[in-house]
This record gives C-alpha cells, structure tokens and sequence, in this order.
C-alpha cells in the first residue's frame, strides 16, 4: 500500500490514516504486507504525518513481513510532522507469527522551523509488536527538521506511554535525531508510564540511538529514558550504544540519559547488558557518555552483567547502576584515563560515584579494558569489599589511600595492566581474605614494570604478581607471595617480608646486585623459578609447618629459626636441591627442636651445604647429603634417623652451678658450718662427664699463712678445724641432698660420695664425680668447715672452679 | 665361545668387586675418633683459658696428613698462639712441634681464630693412639706457653676435628659448655677471740681476786721464793687468743727498781736488779717457772727467757722490775690455746734491809693481742 498526503497548507495532510477498531490492514499466512506513506502538506502545514494507526487500528501479518516506510511532510512553522504514528486504543502494528516487523518512520518538515517532527512515535501500548518468539522487529526512526531546520524535539523514535514490544524474537531499534539546530533532538527517547521498549524470553534488543542538533544545539541525548520509562529484555542481551548530539556551545548532549520515576534500562532473567554512552558534540563540559539520575537505572535483576562504555560519566543516585551478575566500566575511546577516585583523568570514577554503583557479591567489578588509558586509585571507596579488576592497557598507579579490603566476604582485586604497575599506597585486608593479582605484563610482551612501594596484606589471601618484573621495595609485610612472572625478575629495594609462604612459580626474584636485601619468610618455600640469593640471608622464622621446595634453590645464608617448635618438610624430589652456599643456620630450642624433615617420610630431602653451618635444636630425618657438601654438625639435635654423612649429631654437653656464692658465715668452734649448691649436667656423650674443681682451701684473707685444713674423708668435727665437700645428703651436719637422677647413673667419685664424710684437695685439679655414660644429673655440692680454738681470726674465703668435660 | 667365557669372567670380577667395594655410594663414611674429650681450666664465657684435647685415633696418621681443630661459638684464639703455646702426645709420648713440619716434627699453625692445622712431619703415628693437645699456659714442654685461647659465648662449644689425616678422613667433634660463671666463691668468718686470766696460788689453780703474794718474813738467811717450801703463791697467767700475730704479756710494778717499798716509811724498800738470787743480798723480782699450752707455742719473752727459774729456788735469776712494763711471756706470733705460765716472785734481804713489816708492792700483768 502507498500513501501520500495531499500538497495542502493546511494541517493533517497523512499519507495513510487508518483509524477506528474496524479499521484492519492485515494478511494471513505468509502473506506479508508493505506499507509505503508520505505525509504532504507545503508551507506551515501542521501535523502531516506519513502514516497514523489511530483509535484501535490494526496492520497486521501472521507469518508474512511486514513492512511499512513512513516519511512526515510539512513545511515551515508546521511541527508534528511524523513520519509514522501509532496512537490510542490498542491502536497496532504487529505479526502474529513468523514473520518480521519493519517500520520506518521520518520526520518531516526538512529544513523548517517547526518541531516535534518524530520518525516513529509511540503512544499505546503495543504499537509495533510482535506476539511469538520467531520473527523480529525493526523499527528504524530519524527525527526531522533535517538540513537547516532550527525546530526542537526532533526525535528519531518516541514512546510517549507507548510501547514496542518483542516476545522473544530479536529487536533491532534505531533512532536518529533531527540535525536541527534546536534543541532536544533525541535519537529515541522512551518516556512516561507505559513508555517502553521491551522483550520477553531470550529475545534481545539491540538499540542503536544518534542524537541530532547541530550548530549550538543542547541537550541533544541519543537515549533518553525518562519518567519511568522501561528498556528491557528477560533472558536476551541488551545492547545500547548511543551517542549524544549537539554542536557548537551546546551543553549536555549525552549519549545516555536516564531520568525521573523508576526509569530504567534492565534484564530480568540472564540477559546482559551492554550500554555504550557516546557523549554529544558542543562543550565537552557536562556532555557525559552516560548520566544518570535515578536508582537502578541500569540493572540486572536474576543474573545478567552489566557493561558500560563510557568516556564520561555522571552517576546521581546510589545504585544508578545496579547489576546482579559482573559489572564492567571501561573508556569507549582508546587510551582514555581513568580515575578510581580522586584525580583528573577523563573517565573519572569518584569516590562519591563508586557508591553508586554495585554489582553481584560474588561478581566482580571491571574498571577499564585493554584500550584504557593509564588508570589511577586514590579513594577511600569500599567498592574493595567485593571483587575488582582494574584493567588498562596503559599503568597503574595505586597512590596516596590505601586500597582497603573490609568485606566479610573473600574477595580478588586483579590489577592488569599492559603497562607498569606502581603501588605508593598499602592494599590492605581485613575481616576477611583478599585474594591479589598483579599483573604488568598482561600482554605478554614484557614491556610493564612492576613496582610495589607499599604493603601488600591479603589476610591470608593469596597474593601473586602474575606478570612483568619489577622491584618490590617495601618492608611492609606481605602475608603471603606468588611470583609468576615469566622470564622477566622482580628486584628488591628493601628487606622483603612475608608472613605467610613465598612461591616462585617462575621468573626471578632478585634480592639486588650489592644490596643482598632479607628475604623472610613465615610460611613454605616454593622455588620453581629462579631465586637469586646473591650475599642475602633467607630466614624461615614462623611457628608454622612449612615446606620447602618447588624446585632447586641456591641460598646465600638460609637460616630456619623459631621459639617455638616448627617442623619444616623439605621436598624430596631429587632436583629440588638447597643449595646454600656461606651459611646454614637452624636455631631451635631446647624441647622445642626445629624439625628438618622431608615431605614424605623415609624418602630423603636434599641439602648441599658449601659454606659453614650453625644447627643448633633440630631434629633431622631423611636428611640427604649432596656431594660436596660440608659436615654439618647438629649440636643439642636429635638424630631422627636416615639421614646420610654430611650431618652429625655428635653429643651436647650442658652444665650449670645453682649459685655462685657461699656464704658459711662465722664460723664457731662449737658447731660446723655449711653451705650448698647444685650441679647439673646434661650430656650424651658416650663416654658421659666428669666435673672436677680447682682451689685452694679457705684462706685467711688478712695473712694469708691462716688457712683452713682440708678435711679427706673426714666428718665433721666442731672445734677442730677442717673444710671439705661432697655429693651426698649429709646428717652431720644437715646438709646436701642425693643426687637427682633424671637419666642415666650419676655416680659419685671417691672422697665425696659418703655422707658425713668430707674431701676437699686443695690446689690439685680433682674430679668428684664418676659417670661413664650418657646423662643427666643433679648434684648438690655441700661444703663443711670446722674451726679450731686458734684458727686465726679474718675473713677466709676460696674461689673454687668446677669444670664439667664430656668424653665423647 | 670365548666371548661368553670372557663376559662370565668379568661379570664374576665386577661382582665381586662390588661386593668388595659397593656400587653406589654417595659418600664414603668417615671415621671418628674415640674417647673425645676437651678439658677447660675455664668454661666461663669469654675467658681465657688452658684447654686439654684427648682423642683415640680409629686409624694411623701417615705423613704430611693434617689435624685441623675447628672452633665455633665465637671460641678466639689469639693471633699470637704458636707452636710454643702447644704441647702434643702420642701416647704420652711428647711430639716435637715447629712453625713448619719436618721430618718429626710437626708444624702449628693458627689458621684463623677458631682454626689450627697440624701438620704431620714424615713419622706416621699408629692406630688406637691417645693423642693429648694441650693449648695454653700448661703447655710446658719447650718454651712455656704464653697464649690462651678465649672462650666464647655462653652455650656450648664445639671442637670439630677434620684434615687430612687417616684414609678414610678421621673426624670428631667434642663439645664444651660454656656457661655465664664457673666459679663458686665460698667464703667465712672467724671472729676475733682473746681471754687472759691470772690467778696466785702456791700450786698450780684457779684462785679468786684479789691475787696476792705474801711472802712473808725475809730474813737474810733465808730468801723467800714461790712455792710450797715457803708456802708462798706463785702467780700464774693464762692466755688464748686466735689473734694472727698472737699475744705477748707484759709486766710492770707500782715501784720500779725500789721493789718493795715500805707503806710506813717508804724511803726503806728492797731494790729490784736483774741477777740470781743470794741469801743475804737485798733483791726482789720475777722469773718465769714454766710455760705450757694446748695448741701453738707460749714462750717467755726475752729477757725471762734466760736464766733458771724453779719453784722453791732460793737462787733463781731474776728480772729486774720496771714501772714502764717488759714483755714477759709471747705467743711467738701466732694464735695460741691453753696457754699457761708460771711465775716466781722472788725476794731477799741484807744485813742492812730495814725492818718492816709493811714492805710491798703492786704488779700489773698486760696481755696484747696482735690481730
């Protein structure tokens, strides 16, 4: 069917008017139907209109297409010259079943100065619909006022309560704004209560808006969803991309504006959303990509993600954007910046606008893509809690705040970057894990750097550089490391602590040419990569069971301390060799050894010490000896068994005095005085110890010629002067006590092992007791001295040196 | 055939070698010493001290083989410790030592200052050998030693023995506590003590105050002397003191060489001169009979000790008295018990003595201890 107005000045010149519930175009089967109208109408004819399905009219198909072209006329001052209008009381254009829907509609009134010359306006429900899956709809639609027209509104596609409505056939809709220089000239603007675009089932909708306006044009949106109208699909993608007009000195042409009532562009089910915002010409001040000033009005309800392209951004309300699934926000134009808080990039995501966005819990939040620009993070957002990936194909600069973790929930924050990655600020976790990967190199081509100058807590997350080399320059601690970094190297700047397991998945850690910063680390050792130790130490220090291996390593100086006990499970993989090549320490503590094990008992681990070592409170198994390697003598350890030549457990000696002062006080002719003190030694030397004392007897400190005489077997016998000792709970006088046997035999040498009976040789080394195998012993030394009527008076006094010696 | 003949002959060698010999061996195992000791003068921290090391060698030392000693624990030797700080016994057998090996001798060297190496000269040393290193001042043998080795840190030391010496290598490690103080001061008092008692009796006893001697009517033919001939008491003095440099006694009189003076006229008195007493001949003084004690030596002090003495002597030799004292008795310096003496009061008269019967005199008896 063709139609065309009438060449009138006066109003209503359609093409085609089909009005009244009576009034039906319509075919069955497959018989499609093709409706070409032109609305007529010269000078300032008002309201000429292409086609006008009016008052319950009806075009339909079942399975044919249907197709109809509608173009307004008009002229001059006329406005409202449509290119196609669906209006009022189920007033449709719809088919029935498979087949496809095309309308096209364009304003009129080229070059005139009317307005409201819409391409395709809406306003019933179900203008252009269809009612079965198969089948899709396109409705093409260009505002007019086109050329040197200076009219408003001229919007591409217009619902106004009106609706276009797919049951799960693809949507493609289409809407350009008039290129008038006045303003409003939207690509598709849906709008008021029932002013929708919508589909059902997995049905998508691919929207694609341009806004008009030229010269000083303003407020020129490709997409302008406002007063609670609706965009949406349910199982189908919803794709946007939209662009903002404008020209000259017009301000806010966005490309995506979405306003007022409960406006909305969203998916019901698992369709996603993928929403371009194209920010309009004239000032580039408030001609955002995407503005926002409703809640929700970008959101996915069951499990769709979100993505927004946009330059600029303007987000009014908390949960502007609102997905259930992922949300990804990232530049439409290449190498555009980004801010993650506070900076002046282009694409700037304030603090303030990181509240007003969320996304699924367990989903993650992209910021950028691969054709970023260089992003920045500075804010004190907690967008942290959940999921985050920074994306650029430029750096990453984290600076000024710390990037904090306070979810309940574990989280992973990704920083990607084709570029460098420099961290000034600390990341930090708490309540929960944050799970950390930084990644510099994430085009593989080995060009980002990595420079970390802040702590890095994952609260026992797990923390990995996955890519590009670099320094990590701060004693801050890490709880745990992963670095898999290729073929490049990270270099220290600074002792590097980890309090939780470092893992070298591959590439080089470097502790610095000349620098040999200190590497510590609390948990496991996993070395698959290249560790250079050069002249620095690596200490291995937490209570914690940990293992070493992942491959071979080299260590300069490896030291495995606690105060408590730890057990360290060393692999047993013939090639993951510790190689160490100045010093091996391992400092445990008595009954709490430091445990040198393998990962699987009775297999041996594999140590080559090349330099000196200094084991001390460890107790070793399966430990096997690479050739070349030094004796290591594991002094206090326990010999756990199977371990090869290079270890040796030759016996300890331990050997104490309880005092070092005895004070018999004034001696009396009547009564003995005495004193006494312990000795303990500890050994296991085969051939067990023997303490021997060295002094002279008490001497006169005032004439040195007094002395006491040394008693030899000798009770004690107030008034007649004597001084001696022994081992043994004495009854005369009450002094001393047996020896304490804690292991072995603690036998006694001649002359001290009888009670009541006192030795003492005096200037002559002399042994007092008599073990002969390994033990562990406490004796109490008791002294007795007597006085004569003539000892001199003075202060008499000797220094007596007991020597504990092992025979091993 | 001969292929298989020669493949049975070498795989029955190469058996057997390796049932000789093993296959596979890592490491071959070292030997160690035995009856491993380290005997310290010291073992307080950081001290010097003499060590003793006594090793039973599992295998001989050939020539030129080493010994190395290997100190840990910040053990010091001092960079002056040379050979002639070291003895060295085989056997109980002094080795010779030099800077340098040669022939039988053994070369010293301090190698670092936890490290010496010796070096055998060309005399093997044989198998099950006691061998005692000693280091330090007690290294007698040849020069003396001068130098010490300073312990190290509280804990333990450890002596690893290592070289060359022995096939397979003779190892060894020996261990040393090395705690904060070794020594146990033990130290008393005795206080000062000293008793002195006079008593004046014609026997040997204990009298009360006032200590008297009354002696009676002196005729010239008859001297009066103590004892029990003329009933007349002797004095005796008693002393114990464990003063170091003992206790001497002085006496002295009220009229010094007047002796006995007069109460009544007191320009009469019986003179007192030094020399033997004689019937007839005016004199008045003492002499000591006796000196005994317990424990330690009392003697008569010069010049008591010289002349006789006896009781009931009418010819004793006396000192003269003096009012500024003079020892009578000493301890020979040194702390004396049950010190005992027994002095005679002796006195005579001549013709020309004027009777009286108040004639008197007053003696005063100082003991003084030197402590």
């Amino acid at each position: 069917m063709t139609g065309t107005g009438g060449a009138s000045t006066g109003n209503t010149n359609y093409g085609i008017y089909i009005v009244g519930a009576s009034a039906v175009f319509s075919n069955t089967g497959t018989g499609t139907i093709h409706i070409t109208a032109n609305g007529g109408g010269v000078t300032n004819s008002d309201s000429d209109y292409g086609l006008y399905v009016n008052t319950g009219a009806v075009i339909s198909t079942v399975n044919g297409n249907l197709t109809v072209i509608g173009t307004g006329g008009g002229a001059g001052s006329g406005t409202t010259q449509l290119g196609v209008r669906v209006s009022t009381t189920s007033s449709t254009i719809k088919a029935t079943g498979d087949g496809n829907i095309s309308v096209t509609g364009t304003g009129g009134n080229a070059n005139g100065s009317g307005g409201s010359n819409y391409g395709v306006y809406c306003s019933v429900a179900n203008c252009i619909q269809k009612t079965t899956s198969t089948g899709t709809i396109t409705v093409t639609g260009t505002g007019g006022n086109n050329g040197t027209g200076s009219g408003a509104n001229n919007i591409g596609i217009y619902t106004n309560s009106g609706s276009i409505t797919g049951a799960g056939g693809a949507m493609t809709i289409n809407g350009t704004g008039g290129s008038s220089s006045g303003s409003s000239n939207d690509g598709i603007r849906v709008t008021a209560s029932g002013g929708a675009i919508t589909n059902t089932g997995s049905g998508t909708i691919s929207i694609t808006s341009v806004a008009g306006g030229d010269t000083n044009s303003s407020t020129n949106y490709g997409l302008f969803v406002q007063n609670a109208g609706v965009i949406s699909t349910v199982n189908g993608d919803l794709t946007i991309v939209s662009t903002g007009g404008g020209a000259g000195s017009g301000i806010n042409n966005f490309g995506v504006f979405v306003s007022g009532g409960a406006s909305t562009i969203k998916t019901t089910g698992s369709g996603n959303i993928s929403l371009t915002g194209i920010r309009g010409g004239g000032s580039t001040s408030n001609n955002y990509g995407l503005d926002i000033a409703v809640a929700n009005a970008i959101q996915t309800t069951v499990s769709g993600n979100i993505t927004v392209i946009v330059d600029t951004i303007l987000l009014n309300e908390a949960d502007d954007i609102n997905s259930i699934g992922n949300l990804t926000i990232r530049p439409y134009t290449a190498s555009t910046t980004i801010d993650v808080g506070t900076g002046s990039s282009t694409l700037q995501l304030t603090t303030a606008y990181l509240g007003n966005i969320t996304w699924g819990t367990s989903s993650t939040l992209t910021i950028g893509g691969t054709g970023a620009g260089h992003v920045t993070i500075n804010t004190t957002s907690t967008i942290l809690n959940k999921n985050v990936t920074i994306l650029t194909g430029g750096n990453i600069t984290l600076q000024n705040t710390a990037f904090a973790h306070a979810g309940a929930s574990a989280a992973t924050l990704n920083l990607l970057a084709y570029g460098n990655i420099t961290t000034t600020s600390a990341i930090t976790a708490s309540t929960s894990a944050l799970t950390i990967n930084i990644n510099a190199d994430y085009d593989a081509n080995a060009s980002g750097a990595i420079s970390i100058g802040a702590g890095v807590a994952s609260n026992a997350g797990v923390i990995t550089i996955t890519g590009g080399g670099g320094t990590i320059s701060t004693t801050s601690a890490f709880d745990n490391l992963t670095i898999n970094i290729g073929s490049n190297t990270i270099t220290l700047g600074a002792a590097l602590n980890i309090t939780g397991g470092l893992t070298i998945s591959a590439g080089t850690l470097d502790v610095g040419n000349g620098l040999n910063y200190a590497v510590t680390v609390g948990g496991s050792w996993s070395n698959a990569g290249t560790f250079t130790a050069r002249a620095g130490t690596v200490t291995l220090n937490s209570a914690t069971t940990a293992t070493v291996g992942g491959g071979p390593t080299t260590f300069y100086n490896l030291t495995i301390t606690h105060t408590a006990a730890k057990e360290v499970n060393f692999s047993t993989n013939a090639l993951h060799i510790i190689h160490i090549t100045n010093i091996f320490t391992v400092t445990g503590s008595s009954g709490n050894e430091i445990k040198l094990y393998s990962t699987s008992a009775a297999t041996k681990w594999h140590i080559h010490p090349t330099g000196t070592s200094s084991v001390s409170y460890a107790d070793v198994k399966d430990g096997g000896c690479e050739s070349g390697s030094i004796s290591i003598y594991a002094s206090t350890s326990i010999n756990s068994g199977n371990n090869e030549s290079c270890w040796s457990f030759a016996g300890s000696i331990t050997f104490s005095l309880s005092s070092n002062s005895i004070n018999l006080g004034t001696l009396s002719t009547g009564s003995a005085s005495s004193g006494s003190h312990t000795l303990s030694a500890i050994t296991n030397a085969a051939g067990g110890f023997a303490i021997s004392y060295l002094a002279t007897t008490l001497t006169n400190q005032q004439a040195g010629s007094y002395t006491i005489p040394v008693y030899t077997s000798s009770a004690s016998s107030p008034g007649t002067a004597g001084f001696g000792i022994n081992l043994k709970d004495n009854a005369t006088p009450n002094v001393g006590a047996e020896p304490v046997v804690n292991s072995g035999t603690c036998g006694i040498a001649s002359g001290y092992g009888t009670a009541d009976a006192y030795t003492f040789v005096a200037s002559t080394s002399t042994t007092i007791t008599s073990v002969s195998a390994p033990a562990n012993c406490v004796y109490t030394a008791s002294y007795v001295t007597n006085i004569s009527s003539v000892t001199a008076a003075g202060n008499y006094s000797t220094t007596i040196t007991y020597i504990a010696t092992g025979t091993f | 055939m001969f292929g298989k003949y020669f493949f049975r002959k070498f795989l029955s060698f190469f058996v057997i070698v390796s049932m000789f010999f093993g296959v596979t061996s890592n490491y071959v195992m070292a030997a160690s010493v035995t009856s491993f000791s380290v005997l310290l003068t010291r073992e307080k921290a950081a001290t010097l001290t003499n060590m003793t090391v006594t090793f039973t060698l599992p295998a001989g030392i050939d020539a030129d083989e080493t010994i190395i000693l290997t100190f840990n624990n910040s053990t010091s030797i001092p960079v002056g410790l040379d050979f002639t700080d070291i003895d060295m016994k085989d056997d109980a057998v002094e080795l010779t030592l030099a800077a340098a090996p040669a022939a039988s001798t053994w070369g010293v060297v301090r190698t670092s200052s936890t490290v010496l190496t010796f070096t055998n000269g060309d005399t093997p040393i044989g198998n099950t050998s006691v061998i005692e290193i000693q280091i330090g001042t007690h290294a007698t043998a040849g020069t003396t030693g001068d130098q010490q080795i300073t312990n190290g840190s509280v804990g333990i030391t450890t002596l690893t023995l290592s070289g060359t010496m022995g096939n397979p290598d003779i190892t060894g490690i020996a261990s040393m506590p090395i705690i904060d103080d070794d020594q146990v001061t033990v130290t008393a008092t005795v206080n000062q003590t000293m008793t002195f008692d006079l008593d004046t009796s014609v026997a040997d006893g204990e009298t009360a105050t006032p200590y008297s001697v009354a002696l009676g009517t002196i005729t010239t033919t008859d001297t009066r002397v103590s004892g029990s001939t003329d009933s007349i008491n002797m004095i005796i003095a008693e002393l114990d003191t464990n003063a170091t440099g003992g206790a001497v006694v002085t006496v002295r009189n009220a009229n010094g060489s007047n002796g006995l003076v007069s109460t009544s006229v007191p320009a009469d008195n019986i003179g007192s001169a030094d020399g033997a007493m004689v019937d007839g001949t005016e004199n008045y003084g003492l002499c000591v009979i006796s000196v005994t004690q317990t424990t330690g030596t009392l003697a008569k002090a010069s010049p008591y000790n010289a002349g006789t003495c006896a009781t009931n002597s009418e010819t004793n030799d006396i000192q003269a008295l003096t009012t500024t004292g003079e020892n009578i008795l000493n301890t020979t310096s040194a702390p004396i018990a049950g010190a005992h003496a027994e002095i005679s009061v002796n006195a005579a008269i001549s013709g020309v003595t004027v009777a009286h019967s108040d004639y008197t005199d007053t003696l005063t008896f100082i003991a003084t201890g030197t402590f």
